[in-house]
């Protein structure tokens, strides 16, 4: 029996790291942003360019920023990726490509973006 | 007999050998309301058609050799009565996934070769001699492998599974399980012996956590529970930190 190791791990792991993180911040981010800004429950600035761009430039913000938005896409993609493969699309492994692919070049533009602030 | 009833049993019929294409078969069957769908088979062998070809043996459950598809689902034919099933009809297939050798019998060499390659047996650090005495175990060392040691190699799972529909190279549910099975047991030296496959390729990564294997499983196995903590194992072992992290 051949049996060649897999390099799923660290995909696997972003997976997991990504759907943590949605499960731990994901929902949160939703009233805020969805529910609690756009009612005018939380104060009308708090979302402000000015607010935002002051968050983003700490080094915290930097942090939580790129985690959100790298590992949540990680997540996202891994989730894709099986749905190709389950509904049996004859290119799942180019899907899958062109998903971790898109997950990597968002990744890394996040983080070129960021510490450009 | 006053509560004889009869149902119609579409068997697919198929010799690999002689036939271009599987078909179905109907035959009426005449039934009690304790006889399974194996004895309507039996029924049909005796009485109606001595060449449908299928497995058995125990009737009770135990074998794991009487699987098939009944009404599109996997179930063990012994311990699925055609009471249920009435009226009817009641079509059997052979496992999904797996090559028929003939009508309800697939071919299971691939799985025995699999069996193999996660070596289903105790491997200790050294030689116990017999005059040693029995491994003591405690009830939690016990409870930690007891689930997975129940099954019977119904390859019910298998038929569940779409990965092994797809790649039938995928170590797959039950021989996962039985991995599992043996890494936990408190005699066996555990992951190491049996890492070269959970990390494979065809080994727990091919699992995208479907579930159904689990479901049709009649002896109470989690395969998928069994792999998915495969998978921290692995990505642990990955990162170079199975031992620090994982225990044995
Ligand atoms: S895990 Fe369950 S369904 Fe699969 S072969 Fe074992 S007993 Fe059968
Ligand atoms: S005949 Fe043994 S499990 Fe059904």
């Amino acid at each position: 029996m051949k049996l060649k190791r897999s390099q799923e791990p660290i995909f696997w792991l972003l997976f997991g790291g990504g759907g943590t993180l949605a499960a731990l911040v994901g929902v949160v981010l939703i009233v805020i942003t969805g529910i609690l800004v756009p009612t005018g429950t939380l104060p009308p600035d708090t979302m402000s360019y000015a607010a935002m761009h002051a968050f983003a430039a700490t080094l915290f913000g930097k942090v939580a920023i790129f985690l959100v938005i790298s590992l949540l896409l990680w997540h996202g993609v891994h989730r894709m990726a099986a749905t190709a493969h389950h509904v049996g699309l004859a290119s799942a492994h180019t899907a899958q490509i062109v998903l971790r692919g898109f997950a990597a070049l968002a990744t890394a533009a996040c983080a070129y973006l960021l510490t450009g602030l | 007999m006053t509560d004889t009833r009869t149902i119609r049993i579409e068997a697919l019929r198929f010799n690999p050998e002689t036939d271009s294409a599987p078909r179905l078969q109907r035959y009426d069957v005449p039934f009690t309301p304790d006889m399974s769908v194996l004895q309507g088979l039996q029924y049909i062998k005796d009485h109606l058609d001595g060449s449908l070809t299928f497995r058995w043996s125990c009737r009770m459950a135990v074998c794991g050799s009487c699987g098939m598809m009944i009404n599109g689902r996997p179930h063990l034919s012994c311990e699925t009565f055609l009471r249920d099933l009435y009226p009817g009809p009641v079509r059997v297939e052979p496992l999904d996934h797996f090559p028929v050798q003939r009508d309800l019998a697939i071919d299971q060499a691939g799985f025995l070769d699999k069996l193999a390659a996660i070596k289903p047996y105790i491997v200790s650090a050294k030689d116990k001699p017999l005059s040693e005495g029995p491994s003591r175990q405690t009830p939690a060392q016990l409870d930690a492998y007891y689930q997975y040691s129940q099954c019977i190699n119904c390859l019910l799972c298998y038929a569940a599974c779409p990965q092994f529909g797809l790649n039938p190279d995928f170590i797959g549910p039950a021989a996962l399980s039985l991995l599992h099975r043996y890494n936990l047991d408190s005699r066996d030296i555990g992951w190491s012996v049996r890492a070269d496959v959970a990390n494979a390729e065809v080994g727990v990564w091919e699992c995208t956590v479907v579930g159904y294997c689990s479901e049709v499983c009649p002896k109470g196995v989690d395969p998928m529970h069994a792999v998915n903590e495969n998978k921290v194992n692995s990505a642990l072992d990955y990162l170079g930190v199975k031992r620090l992290l994982g225990g044995r």
